[in-house]
């Protein structure tokens, strides 16, 4: 019923795993995403996003914008780079593998 | 809002985001921080070695000594600092605050090694460097007991001298 009803709303709740975006995210932190943020813009440096892992699609990361690479793809970066796997890996990322920014935390 | 965002998440639990690394490797060894330490303190051997400047008479050999001079006091500068990184990333990515039992004072032992690596760099000292690898060892120690495993001090072997920690 939940799920219905959100799937109407463009926000997402997701929890996060991981030390990647220390100190900025702790493991266990609930974020709300808006994904209706880059519908009518584009990601900005320094925009903390959910994004599919473009290696594995099931997957979704949390990262951090880092710069602009190209027409409509985008770095991302850990904030914290020793314990992050990112845009260093796995190279840019396309705008339709962004689901959203992070709006808050709860 | 914040209550009621997580009184949803009790009904329908949020998915999950990762942060991860993707090489967990969970490799962390306290070794590399001590051959660092080890080798501060040979650079220092040798620069006290060397003796005095044989001055510009002898353009050769002055040339010469000013050259072993620049590339030991560089390796030391590089030790001291892979000292310190080392250390940094076994200290903030390792250890867990459960092990703060175990090792109360290791967050002091840390701060001393990030101070004697400074002080190791700055100047020709011999001592500090040798303070440094007593620091790195007692790291080594808290290291290993973290992780349950029993150690010894065992001779480096090496023409430095001074001792490695090791798991027994």
């Amino acid at each position: 019923m939940l799920r219905t009803l959100g799937a109407l709303v463009p926000l997402g709740r997701y929890r996060v795993a991981g030390r990647s975006m220390t100190p900025a995210l702790i493991e266990g932190e609930r974020v709300l995403v808006n994904k209706a943020a880059y519908w009518f813009a584009t990601p900005r440096p320094d925009d903390v996003v959910v994004l599919r892992d473009p290696r594995a699609p099931q997957r979704l990361l949390i990262k951090r914008i880092e710069r602009a690479a190209g027409v409509d793809e985008w770095l991302v970066a850990g904030d914290n780079p020793d314990a992050s796997t990112d845009s260093r890996a796995f190279g840019p990322v396309a705008r339709d593998a962004i689901v959203g920014k992070v709006w808050l935390r709860y | 809002m914040k209550a009621l965002l997580r009184l949803i998440d009790r009904i329908s639990p949020p998915e999950t985001v990762h942060a991860h690394c993707d090489i967990p490797c969970g490799i962390y060894d306290p070794h590399l921080a001590q051959i660092g330490a080890l080798t501060c303190i040979r650079m220092n051997q040798l620069i006290n070695d060397l003796g005095d400047s044989p001055g510009p008479g002898d353009k050769k050999k002055n040339d010469a000594w000013h050259s072993s001079l620049g590339r030991y006091i560089t390796v030391k500068e590089e030790h001291a600092e892979l000292v310190k990184r080392e250390v940094r990333i076994i200290w903030g990515d390792f250890f867990k605050p459960e092990h703060l039992e175990k090792s109360p004072d290791l967050h002091a032992t840390v701060w001393n090694i990030m101070k004697g690596g400074s002080k190791v760099r700055q100047n020709i000292d011999l001592a500090a460097a040798e303070e440094l690898l007593a620091g790195v060892q007692k790291f080594a120690e808290a290291f290993w007991a973290a992780k349950g495993v029993k150690t010894q001090r065992v001779p480096s072997q090496q023409a430095v001298g001074g001792e490695l920690v090791v798991p027994a």
